[in-house]
C-alpha cells in the first residue's frame, strides 16, 4: 500500500482478499492447526494465543493495534521480509504454507515457501490460502530488539520453540539474514546437551555456559547486513543475546512444568 | 480516466449512507476527506505510520491511508466527526480539550479513534496500557502526557456512571505487551 | 504540581486569568476535526502541482525537457529552472550570511545549471490531481552531468569538491567566541580533560507536512496565498522579493498550522514555486508535501572537540571548544544560524572566565537546515552537560557538586557572560535542589549501588539548561519585539489581532488570558485573530519561544489603553475618579462603593454612542495597536564589540534515570523529572505541555532519532518507519515542578517558554547512560545512544581495559 500511495508501483489491478470468508477460518486437521491466511494479528492474539504462544507473542510486536487488525500472517508470509515479525514462530514450528489455485492446492514447508527478501515460492496464478502449524508442544518465545519499544522494524529478532514432544529446541534468527535462518548448528548442540544430562526428563536447570554456547552458535548462523537500523556485526552479537535469554526463559518455563 | 474504472461504493459513514463514484485505487482516507469533505482525518505521512489517519471501520481502527475506498463497502465507518452527539462531545473529545492533550491538534483525531477503541475493548485501562494502546499513533507536540491522562481521565468518567449503571461487558483483555520478556 | 513564586511581580493588574489553568480557546474546533489545516483548503478550480527533485547529490543540470509531461491529458503545466527564472527572482535568505561576513549563494525555487543536495527541486508538474501531477513526474527527462560530492566537512574545512562557484572553500563562516586569558587558564591548570561529542543531523518532524495554496487574483493582480507557515509577514516580504511584486498585493493566510518546530519558517523553495505557477496559469495551485520530503530538511549536525581546564575544587576555569556544523547546502532558511547561536551560547549558565570558542559552519551536499527547536543553543546545553559531567568523573565528584560550584549564583543577575549575553535572572541552585529532592536524587544513587552488585546498569543524568529566547537579530527580519492590536466592540467584545502566531503552543489562550485580565472582561469574550497580513498588524510570527513574551506583552500595553479610557467614562457616569474603580468580570465598578457599578459593555456602548456628551473626553475609538520591545536587548557593540540580542533567558534542570541492557546497548528510559523556569507563568498547562513535548523530541534525539545518508548523498531514514520518533510507550510518566523568577525586564515578568526543553532532556539521558555504564569505563561521544552505538562503545572500553 505504501509502495502505491508514493507511486513506485503502478499495478495493473490489485485484489481484495480480506472478504473471502474461507480465508477468515482457522480449525484443526489431523492434528495440525490450519489457519486461513486473513486471519489479523488481532485474532491470532485474541483466538490463538493459547495454542501459538510464540505466534502470538510475535503478533504483538507487529506494529500497532491499527496495522494488527488490518495486518495478517498471509500477508507477512507473502510479503517474505526477513524482518516479518511472524515469520520466525513458524519457521520453528515447522508450519507449511498452503497455495491454492483454480488447479487446486499444495503444501510447501515455510522455509522452502520464502525464497529470498520479497520473493517466495508463489507461482503467479496462486494465492496464499493458509498455514499448518501444530500446536505448542511446550514454551515459546519470541524476543526484538528495535531503538524504541513501539512500531518498530526489528533490527534483529529471534523465535524459539521447546518442543518437549520430539525432544528438540528450535530456534530462528529474523532481520539478520535474506530470510529468516533456522539455527541447526545451535539446535543440533542444545539438544545433544539437553540429552546427555537428561534434561527433558529432570527438567534441571541449562548450564549457563551451555546457554552461552547456544547464543554464540546462533550468532554464527546470522548472515545479516548493515544497515540504517544497525550494523551487521551489531546483528550478528544481539541475536546471540536474544537466543541465549529465550532459550533460558523458554527453559525455566519448561522447567515450571508449564 | 475511463468510465469502466470507475467503481460504485456505498459507505456507511457516521450513520450516513454515502453512495460514492470513485477509482478502484482511491484510498479511503481521499475519498472521506475529498469526495465526503470529512478532513477531519488528517494525513501525517501516508506511510502508514503516524496514525493521523485512524477511523473506526466496523468498530476496529485502522489506518484509512492504508485502504481502498472499495474495500470499505458496507462497513461502518466512524470518523472524528461522529463522535460528537450534536453540541455534546464526546467523554474522550471532553477529556482532550479539558486537559490540554492536544496542541497543534493534526494527530488529534487519529488518537481520538484510536482511544475511542481502546476504551470499547479495556474501558478501565492503567496507564501502561494506555500507553500500549496509542503505540500505533505519533504526537510530535505534547511528549503524550496530558493525551494519556486525558485517556485515563475519560475512562475514570465513565467508571464513575457505570457505578449508576449496570456493567458492561468486556469483549476482550487488554493487548498490553510492551516488550516481550522484560 | 507546585508553584512558588520568589518575587512579586513589577506590575499587578488584578489577575483573574493570567496564572491559571485555563483551557485552549477554540479546543472544541479540534477534538470535532473542524481545524482548517492547509490541506483541508479547497478553492474553485484549484490545481495541484508536484515537484520533480534531483536523484544527485551534486551534478551540472545539462537539460530539462518536460515536453513529455506536457502531452498527458490531465497536466496543465511542467516547468523547468529555466522556466521559472524566468518568472521568478531569487529567494532571499532568511538570515544571509553575508550580513555577518559570511559567504552567500543565490537560492532559487527550481535549480538552474546544478544541483548541490538530493531532492532539490528541478521541475514541477501542476495537474487537476495530486496524483496526476505526481505521476507525470516519471515523463520529466532531466540530464544530470554528477560531480564528486562531499557529505562531510572536509578536513580544516578547506579543499574537497567546492559546491559554489567563487566560493575558494565550503566554509559558510568562522567565528570566535574568544574571552579572558585562555592560555593562562590551560598553563595553570590543576586538571584538564579533552573530549569529543558528535551531535547525529535529525530534524523535527512535526505531523503535518509543509503545504501551500496560492490564489492568484488576475484582475486585482495580487495573491493569496494560504501556507503552514510560522511568520506570514516576513514572508510576504521574501515572496514580494521572489516574486516582483509590491507587498501591498499578496496576503499571507497561516490557517491552523500542524506544528512548526522551525521547520515552517520560510525560505523553502516551493513557496515562491507554488505562487509562480498560480500567477502563471491564473488559477489556484495546491501543493502539499509529502513525508519523503518533509525528511530532506534536516538540522543540528556538529561535532565540538574540546578541552577543559578545572582545579581540584570542579571550578571549571578555562574552556576550549571547536565547533564544526554540517549545515547541507546553503538554503534560504534560517537554518545556517543555528550553528551561529550554538556557539554564542556557551558556557551557558556556569561561570567560566576563560574561553576560545570556535564554530565553523560548513556547507556540504545534504539536504539545507532549517530551523529546529532550540535554534542551535539545545547543542551548547548538551555539551555543556557532557563536559561537567566529565569534569566530575574525572575528579570523582558528585555531579550535582560540580554544578553548583559552578553555576551562576542567584544574587549576580543580571550577568554577562563571555559571548556578551545579558542573563536576566534565575536560581540555578534553587532549580538544582529542587529536581534533586522531587525526583528522590539519593534514594535513586542507593538503588543504582544496590542494582550494580546485581550487574544491573542503572544510570542517574542530570542536566541544567539555558535557554535563550526571544530573540532579535539585527538587519534580519528576526525581530525581538511584535505588535497587537486590541479592539472592544460596543458590546463589550474583545477582538485581539496580533503579529504572533502559533504553530500549536497555545499562545492564542496565553494572549486571551493576559487581555482578559487588563480589560476586565471574562475570557469567552475574547476573540484572538492570528496569521493574516490582511487583517493582522505587522508582526514576526512564532520562533525563539518569543510569542507569548513580545505577543503577551504588547497585548498588554494595547489592552491598558483600552482599559485607560474605559475608565475615563466610566469615572464620569459613576462621578469619580479613574483612580476609584475596579474592573471586574465585564464590571466596572467604584471601590469606595462596589453597588455603584456599570456592565462593561454599558461604558464601550457610551464611549461611541455619547461622544459629544458624556464621553467626549476621550477620542471615540475602542482600539489600539501596540508594540512591545523588551528591555534588556542591545545592538549597540560594548566595549569588546558583543551584542545582547536576547531579553530572556529560561533554564531548567532536567534528571533522567535509565537502565541499559549492556549485552545489547538497549536503552530504557525509567523516569524523568524537570524544574523548569520561564519567569512568570501566564497558564501553567500550557507551559507543561510545552516541555513535556520537547523532552519528548529530546528523548528521541537522545535515543533513537537520526537523519542517515548513504555515500551518494541519498536520504535513507525518509520515513516515521526509518526515522524513529518516541511514541507514547516509549516514555515514562513526566515529573515536573515550576521555580519562578521574574525576569526583570519584561513587561510580565514571563521569559521565552516553549523552545528550550529539547538540549536538557537530551543531556540529561546522555549522562545518564553514560553514568550506567561508568562501572565499564564507557564514553560515548556519538549521538544519538542507539543500541548499535552503545554497543560499540562498550566494546570499545572493553578493548581499552575497561575503567581508565
Amino acid at each position: 500500500m505504501v509502495e502505491l500511495n508514493f507511486a513506485r508501483v503502478r499495478p495493473e489491478a490489485v485484489m481484495d482478499l480480506t472478504r473471502v470468508p474461507e480465508l477468515r477460518e482457522w480449525g484443526t486437521e489431523n492434528g495440525r492447526l490450519r489457519v486461513g491466511a486473513g486471519i489479523t494479528y488481532t485474532r491470532v492474539i485474541r483466538e490463538l494465543g493459547d495454542r501459538l504462544p510464540g505466534l502470538a507473542m510475535a503478533s504483538r510486536t507487529v506494529g500497532s493495534p491499527q496495522i494488527r487488525n488490518r495486518g495478517t500472517v498471509g500477508g507477512n508470509l507473502g510479503t517474505a521480509s526477513p524482518a516479518g515479525d511472524a515469520l520466525p514462530p513458524l519457521y520453528v514450528s515447522d508450519a507449511e504454507v498452503e497455495l491454492a489455485s483454480v488447479e487446486g492446492t499444495r503444501r510447501v514447508p515455510v522455509a522452502e515457501f520464502v525464497k529470498a527478501p520479497k520473493r517466495t515460492a508463489t507461482n503467479p496464478e496462486e494465492l496464499i490460502s493458509a498455514f499448518l502449524v501444530p500446536e505448542a508442544g511446550g514454551p515459546q518465545q519470541y524476543a526484538k530488539i528495535g531503538p524504541r519499544n513501539a512500531m518498530v522494524i526489528a533490527v534483529c529478532s529471534l523465535g524459539l520453540a521447546v518442543h518437549p514432544e520430539r525432544k528438540e529446541v528450535c530456534a530462528c534468527i529474523g532481520s539478520a539474514g535474506p530470510t529468516p535462518i533456522r539455527a541447526c548448528e545451535a539446535e543440533d548442540f542444545i539438544r545433544g546437551v539437553i540429552e546427555e544430562e537428561g534434561l527433558w526428563e529432570s527438567r534441571g536447570e541449562l548450564a549457563e555456559a551451555a546457554l552461552g554456547r547456544f547464543g554464540e552458535l546462533v550468532s554464527e548462523a546470522a548472515r545479516p547486513i548493515s544497515d540504517v537500523r544497525g550494523t551487521a556485526a551489531y546483528r550478528t552479537h544481539a541475536v546471540g543475546v536474544l537466543a541465549r535469554r529465550t532459550l533460558g526463559w523458554a527453559w525455566n518455563e519448561y522447567r515450571g512444568g508449564i | 480516466m475511463h468510465q469502466e474504472d470507475i467503481v460504485i461504493v456505498t459507505l456507511k459513514v457516521n450513520g450516513v449512507e454515502r453512495p460514492l463514484a470513485v477509482e478502484p485505487r482511491r484510498l479511503l482516507c481521499d475519498a472521506l476527506r475529498e469526495d465526503l469533505g470529512l478532513t477531519g482525518t488528517n494525513l501525517g505521512c501516508e506511510q502508514g505510520v503516524c496514525g493521523s489517519c485512524t477511523v473506526l471501520v466496523d468498530g476496529e481502527s485502522v489506518r484509512s491511508c492504508l485502504m481502498f475506498a472499495v474495500q470499505a463497502g458496507g462497513c461502518e465507518i466512524t470518523t472524528v466527526e461522529g463522535l460528537a452527539s450534536g453540541e455534546t462531545l464526546h467523554p474522550l473529545q471532553a477529556a482532550f480539550w479539558e486537559k490540554q492533550a492536544l496542541q497543534c491538534g493534526f494527530c488529534t483525531p487519529g488518537f481520538l479513534m484510536a482511544g475511542v477503541e481502546l476504551l470499547r475493548r479495556n474501558p478501565e485501562p492503567d496507564e501502561a496500557g494506555v500507553r500500549a494502546a496509542l503505540a500505533g499513533n505519533t504526537c510530535r507536540c505534547t511528549g503524550y502526557e496530558h493525551i494519556v491522562d486525558a485517556v485515563l481521565a475519560a475512562a475514570d468518567g465513565a467508571a464513575r456512571e457505570r457505578t449508576f449503571a449496570e456493567e458492561p461487558e468486556v469483549d476482550v483483555a487488554a493487548e498490553v505487551v510492551a516488550r516481550e520478556g522484560r | 504540581m507546585t508553584i512558588e513564586v520568589e518575587r512579586a511581580p513589577r506590575e499587578a493588574p488584578r489577575r483573574r486569568y493570567v496564572g491559571s489553568r485555563q483551557k485552549k480557546l477554540k479546543g472544541d474546533l479540534f477534538v470535532r476535526g473542524k481545524a482548517r489545516y492547509v490541506a483541508d483548503i479547497e478553492l474553485p478550480g484549484m490545481l495541484h502541482a508536484a515537484v520533480l527533485r534531483s536523484p544527485h547529490a551534486h551534478a551540472h543540470v545539462k537539460s530539462v525537457d518536460v515536453s513529455r509531461a506536457l502531452e498527458i491529458s490531465d497536466v496543465v503545466a511542467a516547468v523547468s529552472g529555466e522556466d521559472a527564472r524566468e518568472l521568478t527572482g531569487p529567494v532571499p535568505h532568511f538570515i544571509d550570511p553575508a550580513v555577518f561576513g559570511g559567504k552567500t549563494a543565490e537560492v532559487r525555487c527550481l535549480a538552474v545549471e546544478k544541483v548541490v543536495y538530493a531532492g532539490q527541486p528541478v521541475a514541477a508538474v501542476v495537474a487537476a490531481s495530486r496524483n496526476d501531477a505526481e505521476a507525470a513526474l516519471d515523463a520529466i527527462a532531466v540530464e544530470y552531468e554528477p560531480l564528486e560530492v562531499g557529505l562531510e566537512p572536509a578536513a580544516g574545512t578547506q579543499g574537497g569538491t567546492l559546491l559554489y562557484e567563487g566560493w575558494e572553500d565550503n566554509t559558510i563562516i568562522h567565528i570566535p567566541f574568544v574571552e579572558g586569558d585562555v592560555e593562562a587558564a590551560f598553563a595553570e591548570a590543576e586538571h584538564t580533560l579533552e573530549d569529543e561529542v558528535r551531535i547525529q543531523r535529525y530534524t523535527t518532524a512535526p505531523i503535518e507536512t509543509r503545504g501551500y495554496v496560492a490564489d492568484w487574483d488576475t484582475s486585482a493582480e495580487s495573491l493569496t496565498f494560504y501556507g503552514a507557515c510560522q511568520n506570514p509577514h516576513p514572508l510576504r516580504w521574501v515572496l514580494s522579493h521572489a516574486l516582483g511584486l509590491p507587498e501591498g498585493k499578496i496576503r499571507i493566510v497561516a490557517p491552523h498550522v500542524g506544528g512548526g518546530f522551525g521547520l515552517k519558517m520560510h525560505g523553502h523553495p516551493e513557496e515562491a514555486l507554488v505562487c509562480m505557477l498560480s500567477r502563471m496559469l491564473e488559477r489556484p495551485v495546491r501543493w502539499i508535501e509529502d513525508r519523503r520530503e518533509t525528511f530532506l530538511i534536516g538540522g543540528r549536525e556538529q561535532t565540538h572537540t574540546f578541552k577543559v581546564a578545572f582545579d581540584d575544587e570542579g571550578r571549571i576555569t578555562g574552556l576550549r571548544n571547536n565547533i564544526v556544523a554540517n549545515v547541507g547546502a546553503l538554503g534560504a532558511p534560517p537554518g545556517w544560524g543555528m550553528a551561529f547561536l550554538t556557539a554564542l551560547s556557551f558556557p551557558t549558565g556556569y561561570r567560566i572566565p576563560n574561553q576560545d570558542v570556535q564554530v565553523s559552519i560548513v556547507a556540504t551536499n545534504k539536504g539545507p537546515w532549517n530551523a529546529s527547536r532550540g535554534y542551535g543553543k539545545e547543542a551548547t546545553n548538551l555539551v555543556m552537560e557532557r563536559i561537567v559531567d566529565l569534569v566530575a568523573q574525572k575528579l570523582r565528584m558528585a555531579p550535582a557538586e560540580v554544578r553548583r560550584r559552578n553555576f551562576i549564583n542567584k544574587d549576580e543577575f543580571p550577568y554577562k557572560t563571555n559571548a556578551g549575553l545579558n542573563i536576566d535572572s534565575g536560581d540555578y541552585h534553587g532549580a538544582l535542589d529542587k529536581a534533586l529532592a522531587m525526583m528522590g536524587y539519593d534514594d535513586l544513587r542507593a538503588e543504582q549501588e544496590r542494582l550494580r552488585a546485581e550487574g544491573r546498569y542503572l544510570g542517574i543524568g542530570l542536566a541544567f539548561e539555558l535557554t535563550p529566547e526571544g530573540g532579535d537579530i539585527p538587519g534580519t527580519l528576526v525581530a525581538g519585539f511584535d505588535t497587537t492590536t486590541v479592539k472592544m466592540d460596543p458590546q463589550g467584545k474583545v477582538t485581539v489581532l496580533t503579529g504572533v502566531t502559533t504553530p500549536g503552543g497555545g499562545n492564542e489562550t496565553g494572549i486571551a488570558q493576559i487581555v482578559a485580565d487588563e480589560v476586565g472582561v471574562s475570557l469567552e469574550d475574547v476573540t484572538v485573530i492570528q496569521g493574516d497580513t490582511g487583517l493582522c498588524p505587522y508582526g514576526f510570527g512564532n520562533y525563539s519561544g518569543r510569542s507569548m513574551l513580545v505577543g503577551g506583552g504588547s497585548a498588554a500595553l494595547a489592552a491598558r489603553d483600552i482599559r485607560e479610557k474605559l475608565a475615563k467614562v466610566a469615572a464620569a457616569m459613576l462621578e469619580t475618579e479613574p483612580e476609584n474603580l475596579e474592573f471586574g468580570e465585564g464590571v466596572i465598578s467604584r471601590r469606595d462603593n462596589p453597588d455603584a457599578s456599570l456592565p462593561t459593555e454599558t461604558v464601550a456602548y457610551s464611549v461611541l454612542t455619547l461622544a459629544f456628551a458624556t464621553a467626549a473626553m476621550v477620542e471615540p475609538t475602542l482600539e489600539s495597536t501596540r508594540v512591545y520591545k523588551p528591555d534588556n536587548i542591545t545592538h549597540i557593540p560594548d566595549e569588546k564589540g558583543r551584542i545582547q540580542p536576547y531579553p530572556s533567558y529560561s533554564s531548567a534542570v532536567h534528571l533522567a534515570v535509565v537502565e541499559v541492557d549492556a549485552e545489547t546497548g538497549v536503552v530504557d528510559l525509567k523516569r524523568f523529572g524537570v524544574v523548569h523556569d520561564c519567569g512568570t507563568i501566564i497558564n501553567p498547562t500550557f507551559v507543561e505541555g510545552q516541555m513535556q513535548g520537547a523532552v519528548a523530541m529530546g528523548v528521541g534525539a537522545a535515543l533513537s532519532e537520526e537523519l542517515i545518508y548513504d555515500d551518494e548523498g541519498n536520504l535513507l531514514t525518509d520515513r516515521f518507519k526509518t526515522y524513529l520518533m518516541p511514541r507514547a510507550g516509549d516514555l515514562p510518566s513526566f515529573e515536573m515542578e515550576h521555580q519562578v523568577t521574574p525576569s526583570p525586564f519584561t513587561l510580565l515578568g514571563a521569559k521565552g517558554a516553549g523552545e528550550a526543553g529539547v538540549g536538557g532532556s537530551q543531556a540529561a539521558v546522555a549522562n545518564a547512560v553514560n553514568d550506567a555504564l561508568a562501572p565499564l569505563g564507557v564514553t560515548l561521544r556519538q549521538m544519538p545512544l542507539s543500541p548499535p552505538n552503545v554497543l560499540r562503545a562498550i566494546r570499545e572500553a572493553a578493548e581499552k581495559g575497561g575503567v581508565s
